[in-house]
């Protein structure tokens, strides 16, 4: 497999920038009503536009954010490595062998299945960066419960040992993988990690 | 419904079983929601003072029309569930997919493997069910990647072939270790 590749291969696609603010938007909606109401209806209520003028707020903030990321985070599939850059203000830098990659996830909540995104995950085993400070989930009546609203949160870029590139169509999603595995097999470290 | 194949899924097939046990536990979770809320409503109306009985009894019946259409929907949500749940063996990986309406799709190379092991809750004693649990060096795949409700049969076929894939991954590595390594 010759040849660098890179975020301009398979990019994160400009319409998943929308997608964090969309629990601002149902809150504006939900909102929306109860302002009517209040500028207009006989007991008037100044919180309620306090609410929605914050709310307003941190959208567009949470907004900026959010390109501001997808803009500054650039990923590179090399040869030996795999090479990460991200950061707005701060910058940070990763290389990360193939070999140490464990696992792969490609993940679809609802937004994505509506217009046809996937979120690409990749785990590595570095324990200082976080291998093993995940919150583990529960088995209640055999259902699983636990921190999912936190394992759910989806980033763009690296953090601990996991790294998103969230935003790809999905069939880019699925190549993004497969390139990523032949990677793995050509890579391998000469002392693997299975006690098995 | 068209149940997602694979030959590995044809091989170590999941057990029907596996559709009323999720049942049945969404349902006795829920049910235990519901009874919560319920007495809550109780000793809402009783500490009011008002007259009681005919308000508890529409409740009462609103709570259980309310779990009957949970129940339904449970029901046909783990069929659909069932049916598109996804796992693999391919020669280099293993991918299990799961989910109907937010599908998430874990892909483990043999050699990350550090753990293959099956366990039993209590509903999978009653129903006859096993779960086949694999995990690489991260805990998040000790969750995620894992094959429930199979039977015995195909629970202990299921780790019989993965430990000898990745016995054998691993005897091919070391026989024919890699020029390419970045670290030596």
């Amino acid at each position: 497999m010759d040849g660098i590749i890179t975020e301009k291969d398979y990019p994160i696609q400009g319409l998943w920038i929308f997608k964090p603010i969309i629990g601002s938007l149902l809150g504006l909606i939900i909102l929306a009503p109860l302002f009517w109401f209040s500028r207009f209806g006989t007991s008037k209520n100044p919180k309620i536009s306090i609410y929605i003028l914050l709310i307003i707020i941190f959208s567009i903030f949470h907004f900026i954010v959010t390109i501001l990321r997808r803009a500054t985070f650039h990923y590179s599939i090399e040869g030996s490595f795999l090479i990460l850059r991200q950061g707005i203000l701060s910058k940070q830098q990763r290389h990360i062998p193939y070999g140490v990659i464990q696992n792969l996830f490609v993940v679809q909540d609802l937004f994505d299945r509506i217009f046809r995104l996937a979120s690409l995950t990749i785990e590595n085993a570095s324990q200082g960066a976080g291998a093993f400070s995940t919150p583990q989930k529960q088995k209640v009546f055999g259902l699983r419960i636990g921190n999912q609203r936190r394992q759910q949160m989806e980033i763009v870029g690296f953090y601990r040992n996991k790294i998103s590139i969230p935003g790809l169509t999905k069939t880019n999603a699925e190549i993004l993988k497969g390139i990523i595995l032949q990677k793995m097999k050509e890579n391998p470290i000469e002392d693997n990690q299975s006690g098995l | 419904m068209q149940i997602a194949q694979s030959k590995t899924r044809e091989q170590f097939p999941l057990s029907y079983n596996k559709i009323m046990k999720k049942t049945i536990a969404s349902t006795i979770a829920i049910m235990i929601l519901l009874l919560i809320i319920w007495g809550f409503l109780a000793f809402m109306f009783v500490s009011i003072g008002q007259e009681v009985i005919a308000w508890l009894g529409i409740a009462a019946f609103v709570i259980f029309g309310f779990l009957f259409v949970v129940i339904l929907s449970t029901y046909f949500y783990q069929r659909w569930y069932f049916a598109v749940y996804f796992y693999d063996l391919t020669p280099d990986f293993i991918q299990i997919k799961k989910g109907p309406i937010t599908p998430r799709e874990i892909t483990l190379p043999y050699e990350r493997i550090q753990d293959v092991y099956v366990d039993q809750d209590l509903l999978d004693r009653i129903f006859g069910l096993y779960d086949v649990h694999l995990s690489s060096a991260t805990i998040s795949s000790g969750v995620e990647a894992h094959i429930d409700g199979v039977e015995k049969q195909a629970a202990e076929g299921l780790r019989a072939i993965l430990l000898e894939t990745i016995k054998q991954r691993i005897s091919k590595n070391k026989a024919n270790p890699s020029t390419n390594n970045p670290i030596s």
